[in-house]
């Protein structure tokens, strides 16, 4: 027995090693791309961007499923972004009469007769909208699957090329002139990806949030870019060709599965590059200061991750290259963490019962929470030496040293919601409620 | 066994982590290297020396007593300046820049391994060569600029065959906007804008006459872009080219021109078009003259055509007061209902128009 526990314990120890070896690397690889970036930049003069009748019209997507102040501040920014010709495709997505009426109300909208594109199946579209205040501004009133919200605004979208902005995104009002940039200089360019790390803010929970979308940010963007099998990060701003997604049958998630799939079929058809990645134009916005709310953060990412997996049969077949990026994100978010808790339990239990030596405990210790350190450690280090961003010194060193109380109890933690987040919903909702599964069935 | 393994993974991890704290060391030595040295903003007392100076003080006792020193800043602030300058203030500050040997050092910059410092350095080049003793130092370094495989590069040169007025040049510099990515056909056009009359005398005549679609298409865009009036005479020609890309790009064009009897007669016809591509940009062009004419075409094509042709002869009506609009009332409450949508749509943003 106990030579069976040990033998299953070594083999976990080495997977987790062979992980760890595998992120250092994506982290190197990402120093490389970044350095790339930051030595071929040049500031450019927008300004015969702003005014050129030239550039090709962009319409930006937004969906929101309330009528909170956020949201509309959201769309309000979206609103201010400087372009030539732009429209706002707000998909207002399975509201109440008394909702609507509150946007209605708040941006003046009347309907219009709009046919919507029928080059994408029907999305539960039940009416669209001009705004008599807001001339850019379309919003598309449905019903229906909710992730079918961000294919019925590009149903209805007047522009060529589509741009997509998270919520979680912090970025000026010139990031369609930059994300636009690569797609005027090589016109057969598919998508243009901009992303950034988050900032920490104040507290453990801040800085744990920082280093989370840094190492997040550096290998899913950074590293992966190169290898072209980006995967961007929540907080991302995406712009890309509509006619791509019309190819491509639409598609009914987030703009992680748009990317991959995007670049899956460019793989397909042997085109060389069909994403470019451009670090430092947007960044996420702030790392959560509380526990809970990084927690909900991280609910979200990891159910997009989920979402995709589950639809891993549409993206993967015949698609090697968004399949070698599902596998990746497979093996972060969900194995990784599984085979840590499950070594971390074994070796307590195992050393308790008096079945492993201490050593045995302390090994463990040093594969997860070890390793854990010093890839956090790496991506702090490497990004600054990589792109120099300006930071404060002291600020760089405190988020370098907050690597190891994150690995010392955080990040066994941070498992178990990973864990819990991939559970279906009505699972996750049992266990976390303590009510039997088959209740939201009945 | 495994106390030796543990020791081993010890060692390693130790040494990792001290790899770790040495890139640590490096990376805030790095920062605070540069927070050190950032230029955060032009010192005031440059910057108000040269704004002096441009304004026509002689004075530049202030700026020979740290030009050695600060050469780097006072390059920077007349890069700044120079971009919001015109006429001969731009002139004495591109004189400035010569004399502090500025130019010379953007000429040594060019050659730098840094490419972002390099672009940097042909783009100042390309400003100051507004200024003709600027423009003939530079001039090889800027000839050579056109070879470069940078298309950042390319464009200062191209700028700089801008600066210098010649309608051989110019003519050069509007083929290769035809020809190059977007990116840079944008910005020459923008650049180009200026000389517009000089390029409509002989070169863009030229091109007109050309039968390749693709150069036709890339030239009447170019020209649609510039938003000016241009001393064009036979465009009555391409409104009825063949090719309905053509059609539809020389229409854009109509408001534009002369208004002669030839252009206003083939407007007409394109509103009947067959193809509704041409149909929209009849009558986008149709409003955006107010041609009274225009009105019975643009009702018919509102009630026939589909919702978005539909859509584009409502706003051009919405633009014809006040008989248009009239129209557009009478078709809003009429039975055709993609029509009645379309007319609603573009009196609602007439009347928002009129209560702004």
């Amino acid at each position: 027995m106990t030579i069976l526990l040990s033998l299953v314990l070594g083999v976990i120890v080495l997977i987790l090693l062979g992980l760890a070896i595998a992120s250092i690397g994506a982290l190197l690889k990402a120093c490389q791309v970044l350095r790339k970036h930051s030595r071929a930049g040049a500031s450019l003069d927008f300004a015969p961007l702003v005014r050129s009748p030239l550039m090709p019209g962009v319409s930006v997507l937004a969906v929101s499923s309330d009528t909170s102040p956020e949201s509309r501040a959201f769309v309000r920014r979206l609103l201010a972004l400087q372009f030539s010709r732009m429209e706002v495709m707000l998909v207002l997505d399975g509201l109440s009469s008394t909702e609507l009426a509150a946007w209605i109300g708040d941006f003046r909208l009347v309907p219009i007769a709009r046919t919507p594109a029928d080059d994408l199946p029907s999305t539960g579209v039940r009416k669209v909208y001009a705004s008599t205040t807001e001339p850019r501004l379309k919003v598309v009133a449905r019903s229906g699957l909710a992730a079918d919200a961000l294919k019925a605004g590009i149903q209805a979208a007047s522009f060529p090329l589509i741009a997509a902005i998270g919520r979680e995104c912090d970025f000026d009002n010139q990031v369609l002139l930059r994300l636009i940039i690569p797609m005027l200089e090589d016109e057969g360019l598919t998508a243009v990806c901009g992303a950034g790390s988050a900032p920490p803010a104040g507290g453990l929970a801040g800085k744990f949030g920082a280093l989370e979308s840094l190492r997040a940010w550096m290998t899913r963007c950074a590293a992966f870019s190169d290898w072209n099998a980006l995967a961007p990060t929540p907080g991302s701003a995406l712009l890309f060709r509509r006619d791509a997604i019309v190819t491509g049958g639409g598609f009914s998630g987030g703009m992680l599965e748009v990317v991959l799939r995007l670049q899956g079929l460019a793989h397909r058809d042997g085109r060389p590059r069909p994403v470019v990645f451009l670090p430092n134009i947007v960044k996420q916005s702030r790392a959560p200061r509380s526990f809970s709310k990084l927690r909900s953060r991280l609910a979200r990412e990891q159910a997009e991750i989920a979402g995709v997996l589950a639809r891993r049969e549409s993206l993967a077949a015949g698609v090697p290259a968004a399949g070698w990026a599902l596998q990746a994100l497979f093996a972060a978010r969900f194995l990784r963490p599984l085979l840590e808790s499950i070594a971390c339990l074994l070796a307590a239990a195992g050393w308790a019962l008096g079945w492993f030596e201490p050593s045995a405990l302390a090994l463990v210790l040093l594969a997860t929470a070890g390793t854990g350190m010093l890839i956090s450690m790496a991506a702090v280090s490497l990004r600054e030496l990589a792109d120099p961003s300006g930071s404060d010194p002291a600020l760089l060193a405190r988020l370098f040293f907050a690597a190891i109380p994150e690995n010392l109890g955080y990040r066994q933690l941070r498992n178990l919601w990973l864990l819990l987040a991939m559970l279906p919903k009505t699972e996750r909702a049992s266990l976390v409620k303590g009510r039997p599964a088959m209740r939201e069935s009945e | 066994m495994t106390g030796t393994l543990l020791l081993t993974a010890v060692a390693l991890f130790g040494g990792l982590l001290l790899i770790m704290l040495a890139l640590l060391a490096l990376a805030v030595r790095g920062a605070r290297r540069r927070q050190e040295s950032a230029p955060a903003a032009i010192p005031l007392d440059i910057r108000e020396a040269l704004a002096d100076y441009v304004a026509g003080s002689d004075d530049l006792s202030r700026l020979r007593a740290v030009v050695a020193t600060r050469r780097g800043q006072i390059a920077h602030a007349i890069a700044s300046l120079h971009q919001s300058l015109g006429g001969s203030a731009r002139d004495r500050l591109c004189s400035l820049a010569l004399e502090f040997g500025l130019v010379q050092y953007w000429i040594e910059e060019t050659g730098s391994p840094y490419p972002d410092r390099g672009r940097n350095a042909y783009a100042q080049l390309a400003s100051l060569s507004v200024y003709e003793p600027c423009r003939r130092i530079a001039s090889d370094v800027l000839l050579k600029a056109l070879k470069s495989e940078d298309s950042e590069i390319r464009l200062a040169g191209y700028r700089f065959l801008i600066h210098t007025r010649a309608a051989g040049e110019l003519k050069f510099v509007l083929e290769a906007a035809i020809s190059q990515n977007l990116l840079t056909r944008i910005r020459l056009t923008e650049y180009l804008r200026s000389h517009a009359t000089t390029l409509c005398e002989r070169a863009v005549p030229e091109w007109l006459r050309s039968g390749d679609v693709r150069r036709l298409c890339g030239i009447l865009d170019i020209l649609a872009a510039w938003e000016r009036a241009i001393p064009l005479e036979d465009l009555d020609r391409l409104l009825h080219h063949q090719d309905p890309e053509v059609r539809i790009r020389a229409l854009r064009l109509v408001p534009l021109v002369p208004c002669t009897a030839g252009n206003a007669a083939a407007l007409m016809s394109a509103l009947a078009d067959a193809d509704p591509n041409v149909g929209l940009a009849a009558a986008a062009s149709a409003g955006r003259m107010r041609l009274q004419e225009a009105l019975p075409l643009l009702a018919r094509l509102l009630r026939s055509a589909s919702p978005e042709v539909s859509r584009a002869a409502a706003a051009a009506l919405a633009q014809i007061p006040p008989r248009g609009p009239q129209v557009l009332r009478e078709i809003s409450g009429g039975s055709n209902a993609v029509a009645a949508a379309a007319a609603g749509e573009a009196l609602l943003r007439f009347d928002h128009r009129g209560a702004a």
